[in-house]
């Protein structure tokens, strides 16, 4: 364990060293754009080494370590790079001081709050790592599918299971893999969605420098973003929209500064933004199919912006901009542009070719329609290139609209997930902010624009809210946008909209808790379980209880073989360590006894799980079938073994 | 002139905060008790066990 531990340290540092390294091509002049770009290149480089790692089948922790140790040693081998390394700290130091004098200029009340807030937020979100291990129903059905499956065989593969989404294109499990490879556990697995919360944090507050806000205004903007309760709620419930919210996030920032900022030094790095912007619109494509879904909102974020402008000869000059900046660049840079560039291609395109070499649709599971014709077919559902879905999204969202019809929990079941910011002060300051701050209408319209182009083209289903988990950040730009204008004269409406927004957000700290789901009942009981034993399994939010029943029945030297329908949780069954090595066995109700058996021998297993909420009845009636014929018996519910004649 | 412009935005300020208490009255049913429904069960359940603990200490 203490090998794993420091094989995970190591490979930690060298990710960080490599961070650095990318980050020097990276940088612009301006800090709060930096910061975003080095949390989010953090998280490019491990996805792209743990994806490289699986390829070769090397993912476990000694070949993780030895790797970074080479890692290492070529860093700080060549003389280039080691310069750049040493140099960070100078960078760190200064970084620092910056923080300090901008932490500085925020008002006591703020900087109390804030302390307060993000103190309570970690204790909040170790508490629930430690204590609980995942429950989320996509994550236990194919996010964490992979992961098990990854960590388990120590290679990036194409899962066999029956829940088709584990097809789905996986940056967030590959960075996921990450937290459970070296300690071979879940324990730490909520945590990956950790650097997507912080990335969104520091998007929000550089999205608000970015249009003219102040310092305090910009923080409070961001504050209010991650209190958001769907956005808190998602972060720690192993599934990837809070880092497509992130992602989000920094293209409309991105987008934004390479449009509306005029500076053409060196120092502003033009071709490093611009690239940047490229790398991380194709890992947020890797991520969730769902960019396609944005691309309007950021298309017309980026025409707008430009014409608001209303130079002549705009798109010309940028060009230029790009070639000259470029021109400027030294051989060893371009290079190291280039590189990214078709590192960023693969982690943002493999998955999609792959599915298309497989399956012949890029999409998979997912088709697509155009009126009644069926472009690609659909094993899962079908998204509809027409209006027919628009009308009954906007109904379905008037419903959830207000958070009245049900309480707020991580799957968003009927709800928007807005929380008390939100509906108190963040909808009436955006309304009042879209009249009186033009600059912010363009990046207003481009929000909602991507708002309906989900409800253009997405199921509508209660839980579709957790696709839109950015949109609340438009509605904390908005009261940043009031609060910034209110004259300091104005002593009681500042004081009544600081209290409000203290109020608020605490609320929503208090709302999320223990996910509005879990009972004193269940974290008593993971509290009283030994931290290695905590499975996912042994937590009934979801999981049917014959889950814990089948894995204290079967040993976890044995192969468990599973049968379960489309939507069906695999996760819990290979226990928090991995140790429980299970295979899918697809029989369905035509199958006869003897080929039941016949499929158990083939996928090499005597055990057969099945559940009474997870599995087709007529298959569990076909098993039972077997069982009443004497080729099964069932020692426990839904459990089946075969008897060998 | 009694209203001067100075008034005029004022008001409007203290119109937003009208507005945003008429929505927080508004968002407060049933979302008040959903919030903190857990934090007193969790204050039911432990703090008697929490109490006793510190109490014990001294």
């Amino acid at each position: 364990m203490i090998l794993n531990i420091f094989a995970w340290i190591i490979c930690f540092i060298f990710l960080v060293a490599c961070t650095i390294l990318v980050y020097s091509i990276f940088r612009t002049n301006l800090t709060t754009i930096n910061l975003g770009a080095f949390v989010f290149l953090w998280m490019f480089n491990t996805s792209l080494f743990m994806l490289l790692m699986g390829f070769l089948g090397l993912l476990e922790p000694l070949a993780l370590l030895v790797a970074s140790l080479v890692g290492l040693l070529i860093v700080f081998a060549i003389p280039g790079l080691r310069k750049t390394i040493l140099a960070s700290k100078l960078q760190l130091q200064e970084f620092l001081a910056l923080c300090r004098r901008q932490w500085g200029k925020l008002p006591r009340w703020l900087k109390i709050f804030s302390a307060v807030f993000f103190l309570l937020s970690a204790i909040r979100f170790a508490f629930l790592i430690w204590v609980l291990p995942p429950f989320v129903w996509d994550s236990l059905t194919y996010h964490l599918t992979n992961v098990a499956e990854w960590t388990q065989k120590g290679r990036v593969f194409l899962v066999d299971a029956p829940v088709v989404r584990v097809a789905l294109p996986s940056n967030y499990e590959v960075l996921a893999t990450w937290f459970t490879v070296f300690l071979h556990h879940d324990v730490f697995v909520e945590a990956a969605g950790i650097p997507a919360y912080i990335l969104a944090f520091l998007s929000v507050f550089a999205l608000g420098r970015r249009y003219r806000l102040s310092i305090p205004a910009s923080w409070i903007a961001a504050m209010a973003y991650i209190s958001t309760p769907a956005l808190i709620l998602v972060t720690t419930g192993t599934k990837n929209d809070p880092q497509m919210a992130a992602l989000f996030m920094l293209i409309v920032l991105l987008l934004t500064d390479c449009i509306r900022r005029e500076d053409v030094t060196p120092e502003r790095n033009f071709t490093g933004q611009v690239v940047l912007l490229i790398v991380v619109v194709f890992y947020a494509l890797g991520t969730k199919i769902y960019l396609l879904h944005m691309l309007p909102g950021f298309l017309f974020i980026g025409i707008f912006e430009a014409v608001r402008i209303r130079q002549k000869g705009f798109w010309r000059r940028l060009l230029q901009r790009i070639s000259t900046s470029w021109r400027e660049k030294g051989p060893g840079t371009r290079l190291g542009l280039a590189a990214i560039l078709s590192a960023c291609v693969l982690i943002g395109l493999f998955w999609y070719v792959r599915n298309t070499l497989l399956f012949h649709n890029p999409f998979y599971p997912f088709g697509l329609k155009f009126g009644d014709d069926v472009i690609l077919e659909a094993v899962h559902k079908s998204f509809p290139l027409g209006f027919e879905r628009l009308p009954e999204n906007i109904i379905s969202f008037r419903q959830k609209f207000g958070d009245k019809l049900y309480k707020i929990i991580p799957a968003l079941r009927d709800t928007t997930g807005w929380g008390w910011f939100v509906y108190v002060l963040g909808i009436p300051a955006t309304l009042w902010a879209f009249v009186r701050r033009k600059n912010l209408r363009i990046l207003m319209l481009g929000f909602l624009i991507t708002l309906l182009a989900f409800f253009y083209s997405t199921r509508p289903s209660p839980f579709n809210m957790r696709y839109v988990i950015w949109f609340p950040a438009i509605f904390a730009l908005g009261f940043a946008a009031l609060y910034d204008s209110l004259p300091k004269a104005y002593r009681l409406e500042r004081f009544a909209f600081a209290g409000l927004f203290m109020f608020c957000l605490a609320l929503n700290l208090l709302l999320t808790v223990n996910y509005n789901r879990i009972t004193i009942e269940q974290f008593t009981r993971m509290l009283s379980t030994p931290v290695g034993d905590r499975d996912a399994a042994k937590l009934s939010v979801y999981v049917p209880e014959e889950y814990e029943e089948a894995l204290d029945t079967v040993s976890n030297s044995e192969l468990l073989g599973y049968n379960m329908f489309l939507d069906g949780l695999i996760y819990p069954l290979y226990r928090a360590d991995y140790s429980q090595r299970i295979v899918y066995v697809p029989i369905s109700e035509d199958d006869s006894c003897e080929s039941v058996a016949e499929w158990m021998r083939s996928a090499g297993t005597t055990w057969l799980f099945t559940s009474e909420t997870m599995t087709d009845d007529s298959v569990r009636s076909k098993l039972q079938g077997c069982e009443e014929a004497g080729l099964l018996t069932s020692p426990r519910r839904g459990l089946y073994v075969l008897l060998e004649n | 002139m009694s209203f001067s412009k100075i008034d005029l935005r004022r008001f409007e300020y203290l119109l937003l905060l009208i507005v945003s208490l008429v929505c927080l009255y508004w968002y407060w049913t049933p979302q008040f008790g959903r919030t903190i429904n857990f934090s007193i069960l969790l204050f039911k359940h432990w703090f008697p066990g929490l109490f006793s603990f510190f109490a014990g200490l001294f």
